[in-house]
């Protein structure tokens, strides 16, 4: 996000609260033209596009959805610096015409920064159909910005956005919007005080805050803002803003923080009052019946079940269709490989070196993760998401989570690495830590390889789906021990509950193509690095000492043959390989020859449990550091090898073989 | 015999009360008083009178403003313990016995923030109150209190729900979260969460609510 060598001349930031349609309206304006970037050392995505009007080439900077500018979430904070110290030219606040009077409370916090402001009326034609007339004409007057109606899933208005929000570059200069006599004046007498002390103080620590309006500061400074309070504490701007919380909650016997969040839903109320008309219509949308029937305490459930059955069905079914084809074809490789003209060892080390990592990667991974990641965008943009939340949130509840975290959780029987890094849309840290360890216990599509292809085709199917089974149950304890032994208490569900609508299938292609492409440049490169090391082991010949190192354990606790030792430790780097290489080692694809059942059963076991696989280490490294990434490795595979002797242990007892 | 100061303390009380039901109070009101049955209440008034709490004239007790204080202040306690035992389940006999015996105990707070949560618990105990959570679906209510930390606090804030919103009831999951309409726009809470916030409910008015489509 530097701007010294930039290559574009104007920005725009997109603003608004979740589920307002800001990513339609982003991609209407970017088109392909965009790339995921991550805020330096924050797990906070901004996506950035650009697309060129009247010569100029603009970039789009595409917020993430909030509901306030405040800094109880990193969305926040980063939100507000981006706008402010971002060198942003316009922001386009994007509201849903639907919920108006919860959207604006957002507006005015952002009128608050005194920034140029364009108003985007969206899902305009909803409103209409649900009877509610707005006042364009008078809401811009009230609030002295430009207001552009748009329905963004049909591209309209976006050209007249554009327009007003070129129209309104550096427009800084604004009517302040007042709130109520007697807060407004406390909030003068400190934003006065505030600009006092800062003219005062020449220090390049307070030069930054020559961005920021007085007033916002003061605003924030009443609102006890964390980051705020911080750079300010000990001087004597604390003081007096103590002091002027003080004053007006003896004034209105309300805690500093409702004042003013009543202050500003007072002035909305007003504002809405002057502008919305509802007409009441007799008859219920067709939309909002359906909605009652999803949400339905029996209906709700049935359609889950059976919406899950199908989407896991038809992925799998599309992958297990779609991965042989493709290996088939990129093993063809091979042959153009053996054309160059290189010596024979060279050959085999490009091939076996990087290729194989190259190939796994595409035709275990892709052919499950690309429908995946497809539906499960539509889902989310239709609201449906949101109701698996809530249908789900008591569940997850006896987890220590609340119903989001069925989301990354069931993304994690595609692949870990999405899972892990799916724990974002929650906002604490402690359940995104735990919904991302719970999630890399999920058999994903490299570990039902193994789980299928050799308890379902040895034992059965019915031993296939009691390993299963024992996973669920392993996933719920788990999630009742972290709960009871991490710091802090679980959290409540809070969440918006969007309207649910049909949205277009564009829409969640182009999603899915970024998710995937981000997927590719980071997953890929570990697959590749560990198909390599892979390799190398058996290039220097260290098998042998591994399975000898590792036999107590193999043999003595989990009653292994002391080879599958290699396939174990091995299978950190590529798991999906387990069978593979299991097979080559024992020189065989029948495994019942040299397999009992028991050992079976128990190999399949803790390949299920033992942490997955060296990408999805690192996803976990990404998103929780990596202290906590490896504590979380070294317990996995710990407790796995531990699970996996006792069930050996009950199995000999039960003379089960 | 010694009168004690509880003893004394009681009479007050039920004069005050007996006062507050505009009753003009008599000896024979007060004999007939089931929390005084055990007690002389005929002593007790004499001593009172002459250390100037109230004032006899014939068969009619006046509480003097030095009276009128205590008694005030003891019934104010007894409301609130008695409220809080049958919320938290006793039988109202039973409450309202343990709330006599209390009432005499507790120390006196002059603190003015003190007095103000009382008043906020009493509100609620006295079910005028009720957590969100016990709405039926298609009720509505004005939200009043929001117990919990800053942050789940500030997030409802930012959500729409703070004091003095209005909230209906959309729908209540098994065991799980409800989903209600606020500010124009659909809330899902969790349990944990809808029972903090206490609202007072709207009885008449949902017809025309804005809600209704």
């Amino acid at each position: 996000m530097n701007r010294d060598n930039k290559d574009y001349d104007i920005t725009i930031a997109l603003a608004g609260n979740a589920n307002v349609g800001k990513s339609v309206i982003f991609n209407e304006l970017t088109g392909m033209n965009q790339v995921i970037g991550n805020w330096p050392g924050k797990t906070v995505e901004l996506q950035e596009g650009y697309f060129e009007f009247e010569g100029k080439k603009v970039r789009v900077v595409d917020l993430p959805g909030i509901y306030s500018l405040s800094t109880f979430s990193q969305e926040e904070v980063i939100s507000r610096e981006f706008i402010i110290e971002g060198d942003v030219d316009v922001v386009i606040n994007i509201v849903d015409a639907t919920s108006l009077e919860r959207n604006l409370y957002f507006t005015l916090q952002l009128l608050e920064l005194e920034v140029p402001v364009v108003l985007a009326l969206n899902q305009y034609d909803l409103a209409l159909k649900r009877g509610i007339l707005l006042n364009k004409k008078r809401l811009e007057e009230i609030l002295s910005i430009d207001v552009v109606e748009t329905v963004a899933i049909e591209g309209k208005g976006i050209k007249e956005l554009v327009e007003a929000s070129l129209k309104n570059l550096k427009q800084r200069k604004r009517k302040i919007i007042s709130y109520g006599k007697e807060v407004e004046g406390k909030i003068l007498e400190n934003s006065k005080f505030v600009e006092n002390f800062l003219s005062s103080k020449n220090t390049p620590f307070y030069k930054k805050f020559s961005l920021y309006p007085s007033r916002f500061i003061a605003i924030k400074l009443l609102e006890k803002d964390e980051e705020i309070l911080k750079l300010f504490k000990g001087t004597e701007v604390e003081e007096k803003s103590k002091a002027i919380q003080k004053e007006l909650e003896e004034i209105h016997g309300e805690e500093i923080t409702t004042i003013i969040a009543q202050e500003r839903y007072s002035l909305i109320s007003k504002i809405i009052k002057e502008i919305e008309k509802i007409e009441p219509k007799s008859k219920t949308l067709f939309i909002d019946k359906i909605d009652s029937i999803l949400l339905n305490r029996v209906s709700g459930y049935i359609f889950l079940v059976v919406a899950l059955f199908l989407i896991f069905e038809g992925i799998f079914l599309f992958g297990d269709f779609l991965s042989p084809i493709l290996e088939g074809l990129l093993s063809k490789l091979q042959y153009f490989i053996n054309l160059l003209p290189l010596k024979e060892f060279y050959k085999e080390f490009i091939w076996r070196g990087f290729f194989e990592g190259l190939i796994a990667g595409i035709t275990i991974a892709l052919p499950y993760i690309i429908p995946f990641y497809i539906i499960l965008s539509w889902l989310e943009n239709s609201g449906y998401l949101a109701r698996i939340a809530f249908l789900v949130d008591y569940i997850m509840h006896l987890l220590g989570l609340h119903g989001k975290a069925f989301i990354p959780i069931l993304l994690g029987y595609g692949c870990n690495v999405p899972a892990v890094l799916g724990t974002r849309i929650m906002e604490r840290d402690r359940d995104r830590f735990i919904a991302g360890v719970l999630a890399t216990l999920v058999p994903c599509s490299a570990r039902t390889v193994v789980l299928l292809g050799l308890t379902g085709v040895f034992l059965g199917f019915q031993y296939a789906l009691l390993l299963y089974v024992l996973n669920l149950l392993i996933i719920f304890i788990t999630g009742r021990i972290l709960n009871k032994f991490l710091p802090g208490k679980p959290t409540g569900l809070i969440m918006e509950m969007p309207k649910l609508k049909v949205p277009p299938l564009k829409l969640s292609l182009k999603q899915s193509w970024f998710r995937l492409k981000d997927f590719i440049f980071f997953a890929f490169p570990i697959i590749i690095v560990g198909s390599f090391l892979l390799y190398l082991i058996e290039l220097l010949g260290w098998n042998p000492y591994i399975s000898s190192f590792f036999a107590p354990i193999i043999e003595g606790w989990l009653g292994l043959p002391a080879i599958i030792g290699i396939v174990l430790i091995l299978g950190i780097l590529r798991k999906e390989l387990a069978l593979i290489m299991l097979a080559a080692l024992l020189h065989t694809q029948d495994f019942s020859l040299v397999l009992s059942s028991r050992q079976m059963l128990v190999f399949s076991f803790v390949v299920m449990l033992y942490i997955p696989c060296i990408a999805t280490i690192a996803a976990l490294k990404r998103e929780f550091g990596l202290k906590r990434a490896i504590t979380v490795s070294i317990l996995e595979i710990v407790f796995a090898v531990f699970l996996g002797g006792i069930l050996n242990k009950i199995l000999l007892l039960l003379k089960w073989n | 015999m010694e009168i004690r100061e509880e003893e004394k303390e009681e009479v007050l009380e039920a004069l005050y009360k007996l006062e507050e039901e505009k009753k003009k109070a008599t000896i024979k009101d007060l004999l007939k008083e089931e929390d005084l049955r055990s007690l002389s209440v005929v002593e007790i008034l004499t001593e009172l009178a002459l250390d100037g709490f109230i004032k006899v004239e014939g068969a009619k007790v006046f509480l003097l403003d030095r009276g009128k204080k205590i008694g005030k202040n003891i019934y104010k306690k007894h409301i609130f313990l008695e409220n809080l035992f049958s919320f938290i389940g006793i039988k109202e006999e039973e409450a309202h016995k343990e709330a006599c015996k209390l009432e005499h105990v507790i120390e006196e707070k002059n603190d003015e923030k003190l007095e103000e949560q009382f008043e906020e618990l009493n509100e609620i105990l006295n079910k005028k109150l009720s957590p969100l959570i016990t709405l039926k679906e298609g009720e509505s209510g004005i939200v009043k209190l929001v117990r919990g930390g800053f942050h789940v606090m500030k997030r409802l804030q930012d959500l729409g729900v703070v004091k003095n919103s209005l909230i209906k009831v959309r729908r209540i999951s098994i065991a799980g979260p409800v989903e209600i309409d606020v500010k124009g726009s659909s809330l899902a809470l969790g349990r944990g969460v809808a029972s903090k916030i206490y609202v007072e409910k709207e009885t008449d008015k949902s017809e025309n609510d804005i809600f209704n489509e």
